[in-house]
């Protein structure tokens, strides 16, 4: 990646909170203010650019009605940004071709975005979709099975 | 901040090698006796954290964590971590079955006087657990936080 120059922390602060604001806001198809549309994605089960990313969200605020990101910490290096956060929903639609169970979960994820020219353009995180899966109430053989078919990017190395 | 990432680097450097070799002095020498530890799986203080070392080899005596890649601002870093090992002790007072797992952990760390001084993280318990065969219902371990 060809970087022209360091950017002010403060920007890359900035735009992480436009990204929360976004997310919390349920607003999927205003994720451009703050995502490239060629955005690349490390995590093995996501689907690249800005497209992929809506999608996911899309997705995510239809089987989860009340999701809700809380940002408990956050670290600029150079033109990285991390982001620790607190995410909650209650499962109300189908997700993944799992119905509706009523359950809620709670899991702390980690993402990790690099900034250039104001957007964020590449993504890697710490989240455990088993972890997910396993407080809706999936049986872990069938969780596991899920894990072992749904790769999208599969020269990434799998998070488990 | 060079001088910092250098600190950070070396400390992190240090806290894998005796990670894996549950090596007590090598860990000893990086960890401060008041470590404060906030995963709620692993016991408080240097002592706690060598007492968990210990018992990872037993349970898993191949137990190897990896590092993925740092992020380094002001006195703190975040490290993502592979961490894999492979059932063949006791675990939680289950016996050795000879599964493994695998999985991705951010360790957060804050740094100062050259030691590490405390301790965050994001990891998976039931994701460890499902992987193991261990039952995921039942509380053995908390939710994280």
């Amino acid at each position: 990646m060809v970087r022209t120059d360091t950017p002010d922390r403060q920007q890359l602060i900035d735009l992480l909170h436009v990204f929360v604001r976004v997310t919390n806001g349920h607003d999927a198809q205003s994720l451009g203010l703050c995502i490239a549309d060629q955005y690349r994605q490390h995590n093995p089960y996501a689907a690249q650019d800005l497209s992929g990313v809506i999608d996911y969200f899309v997705m995510m605020f239809t089987a989860f009605p009340d999701m809700h990101a809380e940002l408990l910490d956050v670290m600029v290096d150079g033109d990285v940004i991390s982001a620790r956060c607190r995410v909650r929903g209650t499962h109300q639609a189908d997700f993944l071709g799992f119905a509706a169970t009523g359950r809620q979960f709670e899991i702390i994820t980690v993402d990790y975005f690099r900034y250039r020219d104001g957007l964020f353009v590449e993504h890697w995180d710490v989240i455990s979709v088993l972890e997910l899966l396993v407080q809706l109430g999936v049986s872990p053989h069938e969780s596991q099975q899920f894990l072992s078919t749904a790769k999208l990017n599969p020269s990434e190395e799998e998070e488990k | 901040m060079t001088a910092l990432r250098d600190t950070a680097t070396r400390l992190s450097d240090q806290f894998l090698a005796a990670l894996n070799q549950n090596d007590v002095a090598g860990m000893s020498q990086i960890v401060a006796p008041g470590y404060v530890q906030h995963n709620p799986e692993v016991p408080g203080g240097r002592e706690g954290l060598l007492s968990w070392m210990a018992s990872m080899h037993i349970a898993f005596p191949d137990f190897m964590v990896e590092r993925l890649d740092m992020i380094v601002d002001a006195d703190r870093l975040v490290v993502r971590h592979r961490v894999s090992g492979t059932h063949l002790g006791e675990f939680l007072g289950w016996p050795g079955s000879g599964r493994s797992f695998v999985m991705h952990t951010a360790e957060f760390f804050r740094i100062a006087d050259g030691v590490l001084q405390e301790h965050w993280d994001v990891w998976s318990p039931q994701g460890m657990l499902v992987q193991l065969g261990l039952p995921v219902e039942g509380g053995l371990f908390t939710t994280f936080g």
